[in-house]
């Protein structure tokens, strides 16, 4: 009898809470019109794509369509890993990411420097010149690379000449060598500046009572760096890294490309270009088109194992997440 | 005698005080010298590019240009304005810059403005449903695909329309929502009966400006500068965005876009000139295709840093 009575209310409540759900839900029915664009555009953008990853699976011809076209278990995968090109572009693509990995306390001593101008005009000059690089687009960098690295008359050549390192010029472009600084270095000149905002938010919530303190005790400049800045910046610099190790497969399309010449391309093919070498960048054939996919659902599923192990390990041992 | 050096002693104790140490000054020598070289590192690149495209282009052509030609001309200036293709491709640029903006504001503002509402059922689920697209894509040819299905390729939509929004911007947008403006204030007008359309529109809104214009910003920008859904889905040159066409003129070295057109001049001279100006017409497209750009930059650069700023913030 009790039970019984103690189940009905707890029914009721159960029913009670669903209709206020329900009233709920109706009540912001204008908040949900608010949101549904961009759910509408993401999952068209997005979600089916994702679907149309199948194909990896598949052996696809565009008569029969995605769903029409027989299903090839696992041979494009295995066929990526017989590619001769395989260890090519995954060597290249891991090398020229963690260059660029290693390029990530540049940003964070620039920062540093910056912060200990004293002259407050001068340091806003210094922020505005360095965020400039960041405002060009992709295009226009590698076209200055192009033209700055040209072996005929370009201004690197010529500087170098000049002082006399070279006697005749160089094709840095066509050189298996410089391509990885190229692309590298070029990137840290863009970013550099850009990357020491969210260091120097953080800078300057440091006390000044904190930095004068220390000061009036006996405390150098440099100590005030290393034993008050560092460790104020530290928390942030650990989320960053996080972000940055989870892309380590993620060496993108466009700059690599944009450099890419006839004679560098065995030190530059990366997956996303090979991807596009043997699909669209091939004329109209669609042969590969299953195969391509493959190489990138093989290429997305590192990157996401990446992010899961460092995101793990970080909540483990910095006690900082991003999920 | 012994008192002017006590004299002066304390002196000198009081004004190491207020002074600087000679480590201090050491360490200020150093940093600003290193500063400078970098401040160095930065412009000279554009500098040079600048002045290249002023010089004279037999100048150019022997490469003696370091820090500013001997003798000026904006002659490759006027070739680049005469060439019809690079107008062509610095509209369309602009078309699809104010398209797309508006297209990536008016689907970004309103739903963070949604997600910023704590009360609203299912606002985790649907953040969850946006923060997937950061780590799982369908890559190069899913998207072919489907947009060669919709009948975007080769058409200007491609350049428009899209996913319209990115998780990052979705959450610096909707953190924004939640910090910088009161709950009390959207608790009195739901008091007051305003629809929640109401209180988006008149009051949100009107607060948003500062998020607003750093969305335009990285938006606008964002779209000047792409040039890739242009290189993979768009084949018809009249609809070419500036990148694609500069990717073209500078990397490929494709000149003969320049419509260049030999003067029926005879002289030798002239056409010798033509062809070096070739080379200081390449400098002059690259600051005229970033001179908007460029010229803004002072004035907005604060929103764009604000914009990093909002998001550093844990929302």
């Amino acid at each position: 009898m009790v039970n019984s009575s103690r189940y009905t209310s707890k029914a009721a409540m159960r029913a009670r809470k669903q209709e206020e759900l329900v009233k709920r839900i109706k009540r912001y029915w204008q908040l949900y019109l608010l949101v549904l664009p961009p759910i509408v555009t993401t999952f068209i953008w997005h979600y089916i794509p994702l679907y149309g990853v199948v194909i990896a699976f598949k052996d696809f011809t565009p008569k029969l369509g995605i769903l029409g076209s027989p299903w090839a278990g696992f041979h494009h995968f295995t066929d990526f890993f017989k590619d001769p090109y395989f260890f090519e572009i995954l060597w290249n693509t891991i090398r020229i990411s963690l260059y660029g990995f290693c390029m990530f306390p540049f940003p964070i001593i620039f920062a540093l420097m910056i912060n200990e101008l004293t002259n407050a005009k001068f340091k806003k000059f210094v922020q505005m010149i360095s965020y400039l690089p960041h405002f060009i687009s992709t295009v226009v960098i590698c076209s200055m690379i192009h033209m700055f690295f040209n072996v005929d008359n370009g201004l690197v050549n010529n500087i170098l000449m000049a002082i006399g390192v070279i006697d005749k010029p160089v094709g840095w472009l066509y050189s298996k060598v410089a391509f990885d600084h190229l692309y590298t270095l070029s990137g840290l000149w863009q970013g550099i500046g850009w990357g020491t905002i969210i260091y120097l938010a953080n800078l300057a919530n440091v006390s000044p009572d904190l930095i004068e303190a220390a000061r009036i005790d006996g405390a150098t400049r440099w100590q005030v760096v290393w034993n008050i800045n560092i460790p104020t910046i530290l928390p942030t610099v650990i989320i960053m890294l996080i972000l940055r190790v989870g892309g380590i497969l993620g060496v993108g399309f466009e700059k690599v490309f944009l450099l890419q010449t006839n004679l560098n391309m065995s030190v530059s093919r990366v997956i996303s270009t090979y991807t596009y070498e043997r699909t669209l960048g091939a004329g109209g054939t669609t042969a590969y088109w299953d195969y391509s996919a493959a190489i990138g659902l093989f290429n997305t599923f590192i990157n996401l194992a990446l992010i899961m192990i460092t995101n793990t390990i970080s909540r483990k041992v910095g006690e900082t997440s991003l999920f | 005698m012994s008192s002017v050096t006590v004299d002066a002693k304390g002196r000198k104790k009081k004004s190491t005080a207020i002074k600087r140490s000679f480590g201090d000054v050491v360490f200020d020598v150093i940093n600003i010298t290193l500063i400078c070289i970098m401040l160095v590192l930065f412009i000279y690149p554009i500098w040079y590019t600048i002045a290249v495209s002023f010089a004279e282009p037999a100048e150019a052509a022997a490469g003696t240009v370091y820090f500013w030609p001997k003798k000026t001309t904006i002659d490759a200036y006027a070739k680049v304005f005469e060439t019809k293709s690079i107008w062509i491709s610095y509209a369309n640029t602009a078309l699809y810059t104010v398209a797309h903006t508006l297209y990536v504001l008016a689907l970004t503002i309103p739903s963070a403005y949604a997600l910023s509402k704590k009360q609203l059922p299912g606002r985790v689920a649907i953040t969850y449903y946006f923060f997937v697209t950061m780590f799982l894509s369908g890559g190069l040819i899913p998207s072919y695909m489907l947009n060669k299905s919709l009948g975007l390729v080769n058409s200007r939509w491609i350049m428009i329309l899209g996913m319209g929004v990115s998780y990052s911007n979705l959450v610096i947008t909707r953190s924004y929502f939640q910090t910088s403006i009161p709950n009390e204030v959207y608790e009195s007008a739901y008091i007051d009966g305003a629809t929640e359309f109401q209180t988006f529109i008149k009051i949100a809104m009107p607060l948003a400006g500062a998020i607003i214009a750093v969305q335009t910003l990285y938006a606008a920008t964002g779209t000047w500068n792409s040039w890739y859904s242009a290189f993979i889905y768009i084949t018809d040159q009249n609809k070419w965005p500036l990148q694609l066409r500069l990717r073209e003129i500078l990397i490929q070295g494709q000149t003969q876009s320049l419509d260049f057109q030999l003067m029926t001049t005879e002289e030798q001279e002239e056409i010798q000139r033509q062809a070096f100006m070739v080379y200081t017409m390449k400098y002059a497209i690259i600051f005229i295709a970033s001179a908007p750009m460029i010229a803004m930059y002072p004035f907005v650069q604060k929103h764009f840093v604000k914009g990093v700023m909002i998001g550093s913030v844990k929302g």
